[in-house]
């Protein structure tokens, strides 16, 4: 399928494509050349045999001198330079370098001095350290043992490890059931402490009713509250428009960047950017949430200059990832007044409010974890400085920091709280350590979750128990990690790690105490075997017993599942193929009902029966052209799909779902020409209201352009009404800004549809005429 | 050209099907191997191995429609191993204080332009998608395949990796 980004998207590619094209191509590398080596190799045998990929794994030494563990790595000479002689050479020895068992230290010995001393269980699967030295020790240690052994509950690998087979389920833990009674009230309002007028108003559209998202527009019904970009300044302002059908006006523009440079001077970063006046700040993004007379802009600077390697030390071990929380006092709309700046490392993910707490997530790498090595000089909070997570310029302390049981230790996962009645500092910050790579944040009534992609490491299954050769199926994992947040005071709250990959935050979702989730499934097939190989210790050439596997790239596949896991975090209930070959799309879990879309071709959607959560079933799979990814349940009798047609134009599908059993399509809406709305990957972007009869999103569209001089790429927020049975365009607005930076809404008798460069534009809710447009 | 009778060709052992398959691919392969090394030598290594693997496991290839997807993959696996391997690399020169090694690695990289450390600021899996499509010129199902994500999650991070990209582009760093 052909993808349809905005312009600015497709410049930008068409950039890097231009960038690489200058890339001069390794003559090595040729057809002609990579032909003769291959022909070359072949003479030689080494192509014959498994049709699978040898593993290139170049050599480690391990060295235990009792108090460090360094981690030591020889780089292989691998093909540099190489004619086809020295890369089959080459090759064969690639092929027997990987090495386990040999030389191994006793695993009993790095858990008992590592594991078990260090380490404190504060949840399942879930440890503290009481320092960062122990902590980096661990991880050298963690990393050293899973490449050395095996952990000893992995012996069932001669199972094929199909999708129930293997699940490594953590044991009981106390689920604190504290699912704090959250109103459900998301449109109404425990924020508008204003003089309580319009309590009708549409709050950005969000994953779970009663935690409310921030975004780039906001409203508490009686004013409006946007971020628009200044792209001259680098900046981006906020404006407060008073929301007053045809009699709105603008009532406030503060620059942000001005802000953290005037008055945010007293902490860290004033001070450094006072002594280095080179330093640039500048700003490309940010996102506002409101409680009150209190707003949060929660912006991620960019940070450039001469000496900035200096001002890292500051604030933040890298430049560019720290995130800074501006909390405004806008009793006074026409000249809202920062009160509080709190900076976090990291880069920004998002930001949920429940009950007068904020809730921030950053990501932040982690790199240098051997640098404390270095700093023998120094102290441990000193050296940690360098890498670890700095919250208001201070570390955070290593009690705060928690480790999970995984295969790497990249990402530090950071959630920093605010209470919004005491924003003169953080309420609480918590920071996970774990794997890298793509992480989704789902907040339900009670709890946190995050849900990251695991590194498969399928070397640990092999032990000495294993037979001397043979294959494994290995699925590709995903880590869950809960965490309860009453109160603004975050929580370990178990783990678990599933087989599969959850798309986004829609896709698994919490209720009754039961986690439920729909995900796409990959397989790797791998065949072993156990031979004698020659390996470098880091002195000399050896020779020992070792595993030799192949990656199967012909036996490898995908799918789609469902599974139940009840307060426990233990799998009760399972669809282990909802379809084979198809991932999944777009979800949406409505209490004992799930609606599942998968695809390949044809866009079955799925109902599931989940009231018995032992035995979730398939009532239906309805099969219509194209697919969608965004679900959203109308009433009680219709369910709205967000997706592409078979021409890969947008569409907007309704659903009959008044029998589960015989879900139908009973109307489909195209939007010929236009390709993309962000709408189909964001829902905040898309504004859904059943009240008020309306649905919203800005779209891409080619079209005559605004001087009527010639067809371009415009944007166009549009809003439809379902009538008769069928979704009616009942607002084309064409507006002068990005398409992703719109958003619509209602409030009171009015829509308001808002775009960072355009303003507000106001349109009658009655006969749907413009009535304003307040720049 | 690709079409399914070339892979068929290739998978009965045609070497001139397989060669005439690479030649479609080859200079996408090495500046996606090239852009996320950051290093001539890794490329050819990062290629080298792929195209070997690709040429044992061929006729095991069932969505013969799906070959690029299936190289790039390949390919991507190569590369992510190679990527591992500079952390730990770096780790032992900061160990060993070995920073004159550290500087050869750097001037082995003959090529480096402003987007190429612009990439940087990426995660390894967004230096991926960032590469299969724009240089690749792969669609988002297509990185979906070698990714494991969904295409829309794909067009997702894409949009968010290109805008760090561009925050670091504009100043000039």
């Amino acid at each position: 399928m052909s993808d349809r980004y905005d312009r600015d998207i497709l410049e930008q590619m068409s950039l890097i494509n231009e960038d690489a094209k200058n890339i001069h191509i390794s003559e090595q590398i040729k057809p002609e050349n990579m032909m003769k080596r291959i022909e070359e190799m072949e003479k030689k045998g080494y192509l014959e045999g498994t049709s699978g990929v040898i593993n290139m794994v170049d050599i480690m030494d391990k060295k235990q001198d009792g108090t460090r563990k360094k981690k030591r790595r020889k780089r292989m000479a691998m093909f540099t330079g190489a004619g086809a002689t020295i890369v089959a050479a080459t090759l064969t020895v690639v092929m027997l370098v990987h090495q386990i068992g040999i030389n191994k230290p006793a695993s009993s010995d790095v858990t008992s001095v590592y594991a078990d001393n260090m380490r404190r269980e504060i949840s399942d699967g879930v440890y503290v350290l009481s320092g960062y030295k122990e902590l980096n020790d661990y991880i050298v240690a963690m990393e050293t043992m899973r490449q050395n052994d095996q952990t000893e509950d992995m012996k069932g690998f001669g199972d094929d490890m199909t999708l129930n087979g293997s699940m490594e389920i953590a044991p009981e833990i106390e689920y604190s059931g504290t699912d704090s009674e959250i109103d459900d009230d998301n449109s109404g309002d425990s924020s508008a402490g204003a003089s309580g007028e319009n309590s009708d108003y549409s709050d950005t559209n969000v994953r779970t009713e009663g935690v409310a998202e921030a975004d780039i527009v906001k409203t508490d019904g009686r004013y409006i509250y946007h971020l628009g970009h200044d792209y001259d300044e680098k900046s981006v302002n906020l404006v407060i428009t008073s929301a007053e059908g045809a009699d709105s006006e603008k009532i406030a523009k503060v620059s942000i960047l001005d802000d953290i440079k005037e008055k945010a001077v007293e902490g860290e970063m004033g001070k450094f950017l006072k002594n280095e006046p080179s330093t640039k700040l500048e700003i490309y993004g940010a996102e506002l949430i409101v409680s009150g007379d209190k707003l949060v802009v929660v912006v991620q600077p960019h940070i450039s200059g001469e000496n900035i390697d200096e001002y890292a030390e500051y604030i933040t071990s890298y430049p560019d990832s720290m995130v800074v929380a501006m909390i405004y006092d806008i009793s006074d709309k026409s000249t809202p007044e920062l009160v509080s700046t709190l900076t976090l490392e990291g880069a920004y993910d998002s930001c949920r409010m429940v009950n007068g707490y904020v809730y921030i997530f950053t990501d932040m790498a982690n790199y240098d974890t051997s640098s404390i090595y270095d700093n023998d000089g120094c102290t441990e909070e000193e050296a940690a400085k360098n890498y670890a997570p700095k919250v208001c310029g201070e570390l955070l302390p290593a009690e705060d920091v928690y480790i999970t049981d995984c295969e790497s230790f990249n990402q530090y996962h950071i959630i920093a709280t605010i209470d919004m009645n005491d924003v003169s500092k953080f309420n609480d910050v918590k920071a996970i350590l774990g794997e890298s790579g793509f992480v989704n944040k789902y907040v339900s009534e009670g709890n946190i979750y995050i849900i990251t992609d695991m590194q498969n490491e399928y070397r640990n299954e092999l032990n000495d128990t294993s037979p001397e050769n043979g294959t494994i199926k290995v699925q590709e994992q995903s880590q869950i990690l809960r965490l309860s947040y009453a109160d603004g005071n975050i929580t370990p709250n178990g783990s678990v790690i599933i087989d599969g990959s959850v798309g986004d935050e829609f896709d698994i979702d919490e209720y009754n105490g039961y986690l439920r989730m729909a995900v796409s499934t990959y397989y790797n097939e791998i065949t072993y075997n156990r031979t004698e190989v020659e390996y470098y210790d880091g002195i000399e050439w050896l020779t020992g017993m070792d595993w030799v596997y192949t990656e199967n790239w012909t036996s490898w596949g995908e799918g789609s599942a469902l599974y139940v896991y009840d307060e426990n975090l233990e799998l009760v209930g399972s669809i282990s193929q909802l379809k084979e070959n198809e991932q999944v799309y777009g979800v949406r879990f409505d209490g004992d009902i799930a609606y599942v879309v998968t695809y390949e071709q044809t866009d079955p959607l799925f109902t599931i029966d989940l009231s018995d959560p032992k035995n979730p079933t398939v009532m239906g799979a309805l099969k219509i052209p194209g697919f969608s990814t965004y679900l959203h349940k109308w009433d009680d009798n219709k369910l709205i799909g967000l997706g592409y047609d078979e021409y890969e134009y947008i569409k907007i599908s309704i659903f009959d779902i008044t029998d589960k059993y015989d879900v139908k399509e009973t109307d489909v809406y195209s939007l010929e020409e236009v390709y993309w709305t962000e709408a189909l990957s964001n829902h905040k972007a898309i504004f859904v209201s059943p009240d008020k009869n309306l649905i919203g999103f800005a779209v891409e569209d080619y079209c005559l352009n605004k001087d009527k001089t010639r067809y371009d790429y415009c944007t166009v927020y549009k809003i439809f009404s379902y009538v008769e049975g069928k979704p009616t365009e009942i607002i084309s607005c064409q507006l002068d800004g990005l398409t992703y930076e719109t958003r619509g809404m209602y409030i009171g008798e009015y829509i308001y549809i808002v775009n960072e460069n355009d303003g507000v534009i106001v349109y009658n809710m009655t006969d749907y005429s413009q009535v304003a447009h307040v720049k | 050209m690709i079409n399914e009778t070339i892979v068929k060709q290739a998978q009965n052992g045609n070497k001139q099907a397989f060669q005439s398959l690479y030649q479609e691919i080859y200079e996408d392969m090495y500046r996606m191997a090239y852009y996320l090394l950051q290093s001539k030598e890794d490329a050819e290594d990062a290629v080298s191995e792929a195209v070997f693997d690709m040429y044992r496991s061929i006729t095991g290839l069932k969505k013969t429609d799906a070959f690029k997807a299936w190289a790039m993959k390949i390919l991507s696996v190569k590369c992510k191993q190679k990527m591992k391997e500079y952390v730990q690399r770096r780790d032992e020169e900061l160990v060993q204080d070995d920073y004159a090694d550290a500087l050869n690695l750097e001037q082995q990289v003959v090529q480096r332009t402003d987007i190429m450390r612009a990439m940087n600021v990426l995660e390894k899996e967004e230096k991926i998608i960032v590469v299969c499509s724009a240089i690749a010129g792969m669609s988002s199902d297509e990185v979906g395949s070698v990714t494991g994500l969904k295409s829309a999650t794909v067009r997702t991070k894409l949009k968010r990796a290109l805008a760090k990209m561009k925050g670091r582009l504009e100043a000039g760093v």
